[in-house]
């Protein structure tokens, strides 16, 4: 189905505003719609107002960002085992947000809760340069070495997350751990890390879309691509710097959503083939439809369960058997010649 | 479609548990016509002091872990503010604990009126009392008045000075205990004993150090499923030679899970707690 | 027949047309690969780069290229460094076929021999009927057509070799530069590929195959250059340089020699030392 890539965009604002609206509707049981609506001082309005739709509206920007980073790193390092934590950006932005929210917190002074995030950008940037730094050979970045150290970094990452989660008290504990398997919570007293989603979506979006055709021309292999002309380790520099600033945002404010920036890319490319000028807005409409329908089914499953789940599992749940299935379909392909 | 596996197996549990809600079905609810000011409680001690305080009919929501049959349960101490706001509180009262501080902005924010009260200490659960009394209209000082009368007549039954050990939990060569500043070892100390312990108030203790410590009684702060009764636990403390606990038997494991909230509940457990540190 | 360094007529001042290569040197790190290497592929001909494994002769065709500067010396196009060139205004005029397209993701043939367009096009345009029909031309003349919408992991490696053949092609550079082209294919395609090198030299270009037949060397290249021993060893028509002698002294293999049959030498290995 590799129509043009216009009625690619179009099906990809179709599959949002569904996936929207589905979210809304399902994601509030307990919650008249029909009151939230008319009464604007019932609770429901509150709820569908002040925690409901700001909800919605991070998961979808969460599920585009990470899937458009997924997207990308996958072409850049030409790897289909590649998504948006895999550059050791996760494992910092974890890091760097609990780290100083825990050495600033044991300062006993009241903080505003965008030192956790802006921790996590730090913590994000630092992790990049090491991998751009040790993921180089003979001075230029090879994307192998670049995903071994990335792993690497992000083990270690976990490592100092366990040691500070052991020195730490109960609530830091348990919010290190919620930040490894990703919440999508609004809080409702802090807009401004709602806004900061949304920048990481536009931050993502404008350092792609305009290298769609260049993402392309990897495929030509390092060698082909600079014979027509590009230059794949300043266009992989640029990029990966650019993403890493909206995925560390995004890892610092609702922890590491898993699957989400891999499965996606993944299914999309089965829809409508690798060119990425069709992949990529694709790719982010499906991954927000996607992370906001797992959050809805994890307020869906809050009362039943007794507990609000964290929406990284529900990702992983779905998103791990469904990236094996992809893997055979994608095996059987590549083996009939 | 390739995209079918991955959004199918969203929508269908969606399509069955999600949804909008009902608009208000007929019949009683939960909550109606609870007292004003209607309060949801995040915190089993709060619970119990508006229990005691004969206000149990201001509660329009409890968690999960309070002990107030009857009352509709929002969630676990971490609930999702949908249901607070469903249960259309005039107030929310939580303990100040500090997994609880980042669930206070939150709901403030939603328009709701929050209380967080200390509830470390014993004088902590006393001011806590006299508090909601003020605010549901009930004596509170009454209640306080009680808990010390029972305390003081404790007091003058008991041995001094005894060494204990108070157990909250035990995990494969430790002891997760308290070296002072909660209010059960507060309680045990105003009865006469000496923490074996000193330290913070959740301390982990290696078992040598238990041996080291060698205190005169160990006391279990609730029944467990390892521990149900005081036999069990001498039974498996008698596993270490050398404690003069074990020797004299004066192991036990406290009968209720009371002890666990710091509420004026308290009083009623005076009396069993007096007969732990009576002299052998 | 010259030796020793000196290719053809390059020395000569005032030489300008066609991709020159004069003192090139290049070394990975302390290892020194070839160095003084003078190299010229003038407008109109064919010129096979042949030589030993391993002496650099990959090497000596990414820096004539441009993905690689050399440590010394000057690669010029028509008198213009290639360093002074930007990327795309460079791969408008050389073009070099390395590796064949990589199998990761699924692009068809039509979307990989399109990339060869890049240079002329860039970033912000869709492609124009110019470009789709280069590119349905490319595809005829490596026999594509039918494998249009394959993708690319489906490909036999010879098909894949082709594909970057016809992205090259696509990208109808004035200088083409070829590494090992025929190493993946049949004798019928490794044919058109000696009928299409030829047919591009008729139109102007010029073209740079590194190759390991030597048979085919002697009926592709109007010259020949051997590169042994960090330097160009012998160079000349393949009439002058691919004497059994010669190729004894470089390959250690004994050939028979026939030319009457084609015109051009045949060589044939008869024996290895």
């Amino acid at each position: 189905m590799k129509g043009s890539t216009w009625a690619v965009v179009a099906l990809a604002l179709v599959v949002v505003v569904a996936a929207a609206g589905l979210a809304v509707w399902l994601g509030m049981p307990r919650v008249s719609l029909s009151v939230a609506l008319s009464d604007a001082a019932s609770w429901q309005h509150r709820a569908l107002f002040d925690l409901q739709l700001p909800r919605v509206l991070q998961g979808l920007c969460v599920g585009a960002t990470l899937s458009v980073a997924g997207a990308a790193l996958q072409g850049l390092l030409r790897n289909p085992l590649a998504d948006p934590y895999v550059l050791g950006v996760s494992g910092g932005a974890a890091l760097g947000a609990s780290a100083t929210t825990l050495m600033l917190g044991g300062l006993g002074v009241g903080l505003p809760l965008v030192v956790g995030p802006l921790g996590g950008f730090f913590g994000a940037v630092v992790a990049l340069a090491i991998v751009l730094t040790l993921g180089a050979e003979r001075g230029r970045p090879s994307p192998l070495r670049m995903l071994l150290v990335g792993v690497v970094v992000n083990a270690l990452a976990g490592a100092m997350l366990m040691v500070l989660s052991a020195i730490g008290d109960a609530a830091s504990v348990q919010r290190a751990l919620l930040r490894l398997m990703g919440t999508l919570g609004a809080d409702p007293s802090q807009p401004g890390l709602l806004w900061v989603v949304v920048g990481a979506l536009v931050v993502a979006l404008a350092a792609v879309l305009p290298s769609v055709r260049e993402l392309d021309l990897l495929a030509l292999g390092d060698d082909g691509a600079k014979s027509v002309g590009l230059d794949p380790e300043k266009l992989r520099r640029r990029l990966l710097v650019w993403l890493s600033l909206p995925v560390g945002a995004v890892v610092a404010v609702t922890g590491m959503i898993g699957f989400v920036g891999l499965v996606v890319p993944h299914a999309v490319r089965l829809v409508v083939g690798p060119a990425h000028r069709r992949l990529v807005p694709l790719s982010a409409a499906v991954g927000a439809a996607f992370t906001v329908l797992a959050d809805a089914l994890v307020s869906a499953l809050a009362e039943p369960l007794g507990t609000e789940l964290p929406v990284g599992v529900v990702t992983a749940l779905v998103g791990g058997p469904v990236f094996l299935v992809l893997l055979r379909v994608r095996l059987t392909g590549k083996d009939a010649r | 479609m390739s995209l079918l596996p991955l959004l199918l197996p969203l929508l269908l549990p969606l399509l069955l548990t999600g949804g909008c809600g009902e608009p208000t079905p007929s019949g009683p609810r939960p909550g109606d016509g609870a007292a004003r000011p209607r309060i949801v409680s995040l915190a089993p001690a709060i619970t119990a002091i508006l229990v005691e305080l004969g206000a149990k009919d201001h509660l329009v929501g409890v968690t999960s872990w309070c002990d107030a049959p009857g009352v509709a349960v929002v969630g676990d101490m971490k609930p999702r503010p949908e249901a607070v706001l469903a249960a259309e509180p005039d107030l929310v009262v939580m303990a100040q604990y500090g997994s609880q501080a980042p669930d206070l902005a939150p709901l403030s924010a939603l328009g709701l009126e929050t209380l967080s009260l200390p509830l470390v200490t014993l004088d902590d659960m006393r001011q806590a009392t006299i508090r909601l009394g003020e605010l549901t209209g009930t004596d509170g000082r009454e209640v306080v008045r009680r808990f010390d009368e029972a305390l003081t007549a404790g007091q003058a039954n008991t041995s001094r000075g005894v060494r204990f050990l108070l157990v909250y939990g035990l995990e494969p060569g430790f002891v997760i205990t308290t070296g002072g500043g909660d209010h059960i070892s507060e309680l045990l100390t105003a009865l006469g004993g000496v923490n074996a312990v000193s330290g913070g108030v959740t301390t982990r203790l290696g078992l040598e150090r238990v041996l080291e410590l060698n205190p005169e009684v160990i006391v279990h702060a609730a029944p467990s499923p390892s521990f149900p009764d005081s036999k069990a636990a001498l039974a498996h403390w008698a596993t270490w030679r050398g404690l003069d606990a074990v020797a004299s038997g004066r192991v036990f494991v406290f009968p209720r899970d009371t002890l666990a909230r710091n509420g004026p509940q308290l009083t009623r457990d005076i009396a069993e707690l007096v007969r732990l540190f009576a002299a052998p | 027949m010259s030796g020793g360094g000196q290719v053809g007529q390059v020395g000569q001042v005032g030489e300008t047309k066609g991709l020159i290569g004069r003192g090139l040197g290049f070394s990975y790190g302390s290892k020194k690969v070839f160095a003084g290497v003078d190299f010229a592929a003038r407008p109109g001909e064919v010129v096979c780069l042949i030589g030993p494994n391993g002496e650099g002769k990959t090497t000596l065709v990414r820096v004539l290229s441009g993905l690689e500067r050399a440590g010394q010396g000057t690669v010029e196009l028509d008198g213009v460094a290639l360093t002074a060139l930007a990327s795309r205004e460079r791969a408008r005029r050389v073009g070099v076929l390395l590796e064949a397209p990589d199998t990761t993701f699924g692009f068809t043939v039509r979307e990989l021999v399109v990339m060869g367009r890049y240079p002329h096009v860039g970033r912000r345009t869709f492609e124009s009927d110019g470009d789709r029909a280069a590119t349905r031309r490319a595809m005829e003349l490596l026999d594509l057509e039918a494998l249009a919408e394959s993708p690319v992991f489906a490909l036999s490696a010879g098909q894949r070799q082709r594909v970057g053949m016809a992205r090259l092609v696509c990208q109808d550079p004035q200088v083409f530069l070829f590494d090992e082209p025929t190493s993946n294919l049949d004798p019928a395609h490794a044919e058109r590929f000696v009928a299409l090198c030829k047919d591009l030299a008729k139109q102007g270009k010029a073209c740079v195959c590194v190759v390991h037949d030597l048979d085919l060397a002697a009926r592709l290249g109007d010259r020949v250059a051997i590169l042994a021993g960090g330097l160009i060893a012998a160079e000349g028509a393949p009439d002058e340089v691919l004497t059994p002698a010669v190729i004894l002294r470089f390959w250690g293999v004994e050939t028979q020699r026939v030319d009457a049959l084609t015109g051009r030498p045949s060589l044939i290995v008869t024996a290895t030392r």
